[in-house]
């Protein structure tokens, strides 16, 4: 038992890393012995709901305050667990809050520290959610 | 009392006030929107921590500690800080071995030093994998924090640590790259020691000179980066690798320490940032 925790404990952090390369886990968190080894920059989202009218879509200013706690989960969850969580909540979250909707394109926004170049940089990743759609869909 | 006995056993008491002490001031720290469950939480950890410092049941008490950390994880997932899963690990060492057989005491001492082994090597080979120590990005960017600006702003022109803390990290922010080569040797040296000084405690002939050095380092580190709480149990591990039981002569200095941090939260002396 003790021997199996220990070997746990030394083969995780190298898995951690993968985690971290491959799905932008937070290298601080889940004991991979990462802490400052990587800056903690805050993401955000940007939403655009798209209409079957002749307005075809606009994008959310603000959300209602309703749907504000679907969004700090959603953001607390991504900034530290990665591209190991999308936004099926948030989307599925607007979609009942607005029924007139067809479909909404949730961007998250990740600012990065560019290793090479020093620059802090944008990344994005958008996630496509149609109310005819399975869930998810993300390009 | 042997050696390796005396060792364990003052690293568990040390561990237990350090909990104890975390419990504590983050209670205090939001004593007035302290909710149920952390109300009973600490409640818990007050009377574990009261329990094991008395000498009684002791396998069953860091059982409790090991629930008690393995319930902080999961209310707190993914925000949980690495040194609540170390706290878990140990505890549940602590549940499993009786360090009152050799043969357990042996491997329950082999145990503890291979996790400060694996934490600090994996520290290190994190920063080089992820590539902002060598050149220096991690620090630069990290000059906003002010403990960080006070010890490495000496390294740096004064036009270098102007243009570096004029950027809000905000997108288009940067580069966050320096010249000073003093400052590379830091940043640099920061993952080179980590995951030099992890090997160097695992063989017997280095290992006196390693957890000197270590300790040194930590230290060191601990000055920046103020996670206090975290650096009393990591150093208190790395006395472990001591080949005498000076961990013993830690206990009351540690607990004064840990004092001072609570009457800090408590407001009876001028707050000091730490984590």
């Amino acid at each position: 038992m003790v021997h199996a925790a220990l070997v746990a404990l030394t083969v995780w952090p190298a898995v951690h890393i993968g985690l971290v390369k491959l799905y932008d886990v937070n290298p601080w968190k889940l004991a991979g012995w990462g802490m400052y080894s990587a800056p903690q920059l805050p993401s955000y989202v940007q939403i655009t709901c798209l209409t079957p009218d002749s307005v075809g879509s606009y994008e959310l200013g603000s959300l209602r305050p309703e749907l504000e706690p679907r969004l700090e989960e959603f953001l607390l969850l991504r900034r530290h667990l990665g591209r190991l969580v999308e936004p099926d909540e948030l989307a599925r979250a607007l979609l009942d809050y607005y029924p007139a909707i067809d479909g909404v394109d949730i961007a998250v926004v990740e600012p990065v520290l560019n290793a090479a170049t020093g620059m802090i940089e944008e990344q994005s990743a958008t996630y496509e959610y149609r109310r005819r759609l399975p869930f998810p869909g993300s390009v | 009392m042997q050696a390796a006995e005396s060792k364990i056993r003052a690293f568990q008491a040390i561990f237990v006030l350090v909990i104890c002490t975390e419990y504590w001031t983050k209670a205090l720290s939001r004593w007035a929107d302290l909710d149920a469950a952390d109300g009973a939480a600490l409640a818990v950890a007050t009377l574990l921590g009261a329990a094991a410092l008395s000498g009684r049941r002791r396998r069953t008490v860091f059982a409790g500690f090991a629930a008690l950390q393995a319930w902080y994880v999961w209310t707190n997932f993914p925000l949980t800080g690495n040194h609540r899963y170390l706290e878990l690990f140990f505890a549940a060492l602590f549940a499993f071995l009786d360090v009152e057989k050799e043969e357990e005491r042996r491997l329950l001492l082999r145990s503890l030093r291979w996790t400060v082994i694996v934490v600090l090597f994996y520290s290190g080979l994190q920063k080089l994998a992820h590539g902002y120590y060598l050149e220096g990005q991690f620090l630069a960017y990290s000059l906003w924090r002010e403990t960080f600006r006070a010890a490495l702003a000496p390294l740096l022109s004064s036009e270098e640590i102007g243009r570096l803390t004029s950027y809000s990290g905000a997108v288009g922010d940067g580069p966050y790259l320096v010249s000073s080569p003093a400052f590379l040797v830091v940043s640099n040296a920061v993952w080179l020691l980590e995951m030099t000084l992890a090997p160097l405690l695992f063989f017997r002939t280095t290992r006196q000179v390693a957890w000197i050095a270590a300790c040194a380092f930590l230290v060191a580190t601990q000055l920046v980066a103020r996670e206090f709480l975290f650096g009393i149990e990591f150093g208190s591990a790395l006395l472990l690798c001591a080949r005498t039981d000076i961990i013993r002569r830690a206990i009351w200095p540690v607990a004064v320490f840990l004092g001072l941090l609570v009457l800090m939260r408590l407001g009876v002396l001028p707050a000091v940032t730490f984590h």
